[in-house]
């Protein structure tokens, strides 16, 4: 039988804030949201103190609740998003979306054709703010997309698990990575290469 | 096949193999296409950086510590709640 874990609120600033935020900042690229989601951790936690069975470290309950908010967050949030200035809705996108990037024969329309970068290779991957520009841009996808960038390359899931978790076909999929990547590389030609 | 079509077959291209007609057509078009050629290319480094970045971000992100005053901040939110329970 296993010693149960107590709880002591006072002290969950102190000891788990920071690490909270780091993990928050990773998953929404921005300080403001990522604080309130340390703050709302520990409110939910109050609220819920009862729930707490003492099975779990203290901390390993705060993240499991932080990982909540983070996903709610997402499910809730970016139904509108921008492209090229223009407000698109979540769900309606399918042909509005790409007209923006291509024309009624299906080539590069002029805004969309991608200009060229001046790649200085290997230094970009290291800088900081390009780190962040790209964060940045991330975080602007709408939430569906968002998600299966999040799964693909920062957890590493195999296409077919996310597919799975997002509730969608293999064709689907890629029709999601597509827009994903048009964007994502519209958005970073715009606000880091400046073209 | 269209620009359009050209891009869709980068990304399908990333899970599964293509098939010989869709090879030839992605080929063919991109030696006609310098916008695609481009797109390929970005396509291709920003994967990597993807990739990369789940690896590099993740523990810089770990180091970042919150502002003393936004602590402040959440400290006394706790506080004010602990009170009223």
């Amino acid at each position: 039988m296993g010693v149960k874990q107590a709880l002591n609120p006072e002290n969950w600033t102190d000891k788990y804030a920071d690490d909270l935020y780091g993990y928050a900042l990773s998953k929404s690229s921005s300080a403001e949201l990522a604080e309130d989601f340390v703050q709302e951790t520990f409110l939910s936690a109050l609220n819920g103190i009862k729930n707490f069975k003492g099975n779990s470290s203290e901390r390993t309950w705060l993240f499991s609740i932080l990982k909540n908010k983070i996903a709610d967050h997402y499910r809730k949030a970016s139904t509108r998003y921008e492209v090229f200035g223009n407000s698109l809705m979540q769900g309606d996108e399918s042909r509005s979306f790409l007209d923006l990037f291509f024309e009624d024969g299906g080539h590069w329309s002029k805004q969309a054709k991608p200009k060229q970068w001046s790649l200085e290779e290997g230094n970009i991957l290291d800088d900081k703010d390009f780190q962040l520009a790209m964060q940045s841009c991330i975080g602007k996808l709408p939430a569906n997309w968002h998600t299966a960038i999040t799964l693909k390359f920062l957890e590493e899931k195999e296409s077919d698990d996310i597919c799975k978790e997002l509730n969608v076909s293999p064709s689907n999929y890629w029709v999601i990575m597509h827009r994903a990547k048009l964007m994502l590389r519209a958005c970073l030609e715009k606000t880091w290469f400046k073209l | 096949m269209a620009c359009r079509e050209a891009t869709l077959l980068m990304e399908k291209r990333e899970e599964r193999k293509l098939d010989i007609y869709e090879k030839l057509a992605l080929r063919f078009h991109l030696v006609i296409c310098d916008g695609c050629r481009r797109y390929n290319k970005q396509s291709e480094f920003l994967n990597q950086l993807l990739k990369k970045s789940s690896l590099s971000d993740i523990t810089d992100f770990s180091k970042m510590k919150l502002a003393d005053d936004a602590k402040a901040r959440i400290a006394k939110s706790v506080q004010d709640k602990m009170s009223n329970m």
